[in-house]
């Protein structure tokens, strides 16, 4: 279901600024106490998040990292990887 | 460079990825937005306004990311581009957090939205976003420059790149006690069977930079000799550092014919002591810039390659007069192509000499190109020189070029040398003559030796 093309018209319309929306948002797994990470794969880089995971379908809760954000709520409310649309709970404390 | 854009059609914070400094991506980005929301109605606030004198940036950057979240959600595409666009002029290199909300629309932006059939351009573009995912990853936190400024100088074909003291590095080198070399022909990267003695002798040996002394006094020699051309000079010798090895980015200057753009790079050769090989383009219909291989009768090797061997200076100035004029047709590989390879970093430090068999790292030599026109180089090789305009000078430059023109003259002549100054009324005929040839250089050297020479005719004999 979650296609190339699917991702793009969904890319697209976060760009024409339609977010998921509350039904499709309601359901989705939430992610808590996040933060970012990057990985660098000879050059290829992704960003993705790594928190506590809850109401994930594949996933038993607790941590977790997700696959390749493709976009980041800027408000940090929700989160859209390359599988499935997250909600964001709180970022994590960053140790430093 | 805009119009470049335009052409290969790319997205907006695509296209801003690709500029140099943070001031451009903002200048662009502003001139975008006005032409984006004309007729809409929104009005771009004060508060994103840049004042250059305000030294905290957070209120601007906090201005900007409003202004974006302003531009979004409204049911179109351009504005959402937009928004992203503004995002990228907010992050910071030293608070990698800034961005997570960037990266990953940058990223899907590029990779599925950006139609690019020029693979160099593909390659820039990926290599500029490498250096945003490093900045993202905190590899940048110690540095206080914009994130554009290290993409630029990040990605820019030379090794020595990390030497910039404009980017903080985590270890200043020390400069070396000995002159810095080169090994331009590895051991590895050659076959010693059938090379011929001149460049066996090359194998494995350390090959001089030529080091900059004392760049600001490079650029007053050259303010001297060029005061009409104060811009262009500082523009050329930028990338001089006092005590480092002469490293210039590949530059093409482009002016009127006659304004003394071939003369500029040959004395700025001269006073830092670089070699200099003019490959004139005017005639070539081939490729043999890139050499030739050993089938082909003669076997030839590339212009770079040829001038660090005749110099045996690991960097000298390779200049392409005239680069415009070069044939277009692409039957026995042209210039152009052939071109391509040592402009970047990558290729030019592995270059396989076909005429040699040999593999030689040419990415120390400098290029510089000059043209009286840009509008016929195709635009990978716009894209890979940096432009500099050398204008014509006016009749108010006269007298300083005069005296300039007398003092080569006397070194091509000895008699010359004793020659008085022009006066007042010998300027004056020259101005008027000089103003009909169009301000050429070229032109007022042979007025100003005809002017002598009458001098001569007419001096009383003893």
């Amino acid at each position: 279901m979650h296609s190339v093309k699917q991702l793009k018209s969904d890319f697209d319309s976060y760009l024409r600024g339609e977010g998921p929306s509350v039904v499709e948002l309601a359901p989705a797994p939430l992610l808590d106490e996040w933060n970012v990470v990057i990985s660098d794969y000879c050059g290829d880089y992704q960003l993705y998040l790594s928190g506590e995971v809850s109401g994930h379908p594949s996933i038993d809760n607790g941590h977790c990292s997700t696959s390749a954000v493709v976009w980041l709520d800027p408000k940090e409310r929700w989160a859209r990887t390359t599988s499935r649309v997250y909600q964001l709970g709180k970022r994590a404390e960053t140790a430093e | 460079m805009n119009s470049d854009f335009e052409a290969a059609n790319l997205p907006l914070p695509i296209a801003l990825l690709l500029l140099d400094r943070w001031d451009d991506a903002y200048a662009y980005l502003l001139n975008e937005t006005k032409l984006t929301l004309a007729g809409r109605f929104l009005v771009m606030p004060e508060s994103i306004k840049y004042d250059p004198t305000i030294v905290d940036r957070e209120p601007l950057r906090q201005a900007m990311l409003l202004f974006a979240e302003s531009l979004a959600g409204h049911g179109e595409r351009d504005r959402g581009l937009l928004a992203l666009a503004w995002r990228m002029l907010t992050v910071d290199p030293q608070k990698p957090d800034t961005f997570a909300a960037v990266m990953p629309p940058l990223a899907f932006l590029a990779k599925h939205f950006t139609d690019v059939t020029d693979t160099k351009l593909r390659e820039q573009i990926d290599a500029r976003l490498r250096v945003w995912w490093r900045a993202a990853d905190g590899k940048y936190k110690d540095s206080d420059v914009s994130m554009f400024r290290i993409a630029d100088v990040d990605t820019r074909p030379s090794a020595l790149c990390i030497d910039d003291p404009d980017v903080a590095t985590d270890s200043p080198q020390q400069p070396e006690v000995k002159g810095p070399s080169v090994v331009v022909l590895s051991k590895a990267g050659a076959v010693t069977k059938g090379l011929a003695n001149d460049w066996k002798s090359m194998i494995g040996q350390a090959i001089p930079l030529v080091v900059c002394a004392d760049a600001a006094a490079v650029r007053r020699d050259l303010y001297v000799e060029y005061p009409h051309a104060t811009q262009a000079i500082d523009l050329l010798t930028r990338d001089l550092r006092d005590d480092q090895p002469v490293r210039l980015r590949p530059t093409l200057l482009v002016g009127p014919p006659g304004g003394g753009k071939s003369r500029l790079v040959r004395r700025l050769g001269e006073i830092l002591g670089l070699y200099m090989y003019r490959y004139d383009a005017t005639a070539v219909a081939d490729n043999m810039f890139g050499g030739l291989s050993k089938g082909w009768g003669s076997a030839h090797p590339s212009v770079p390659a040829r001038a660090v061997q005749t110099s045996m200076q690991a960097n000298p100035i390779v200049m392409v007069d005239e680069i415009e004029k070069a044939a277009d047709s692409t039957y026995n590989g042209n210039l152009w192509h052939s071109l391509v390879p040592f402009l970047e970093k990558e290729t030019s430090s592995r270059y396989r000499e076909v005429g040699i068999d040999a593999e030689l790292d040419l990415s120390h030599v400098n290029h510089v190109a000059t043209a009286n026109a840009v509008d016929r180089l195709p635009s990978p090789l716009r894209d890979r020189y940096r432009m500099i305009r050398v204008p014509s000078p006016t009749l108010a430059h006269l007298p300083a070029l005069a005296v300039q023109v007398m003092r080569d003259l006397a070194r091509d002549d000895d008699a010359r040398s004793y020659d008085e100054p022009l006066a007042g009324d010998e300027l004056d005929i020259i101005g008027r003559a000089w103003a009909r040839e169009r301000f050429s250089m070229r032109k007022l050297q042979r007025l100003v030796a005809a002017t002598l020479d009458a001098r001569d005719a007419c001096a009383p004999r003893h």
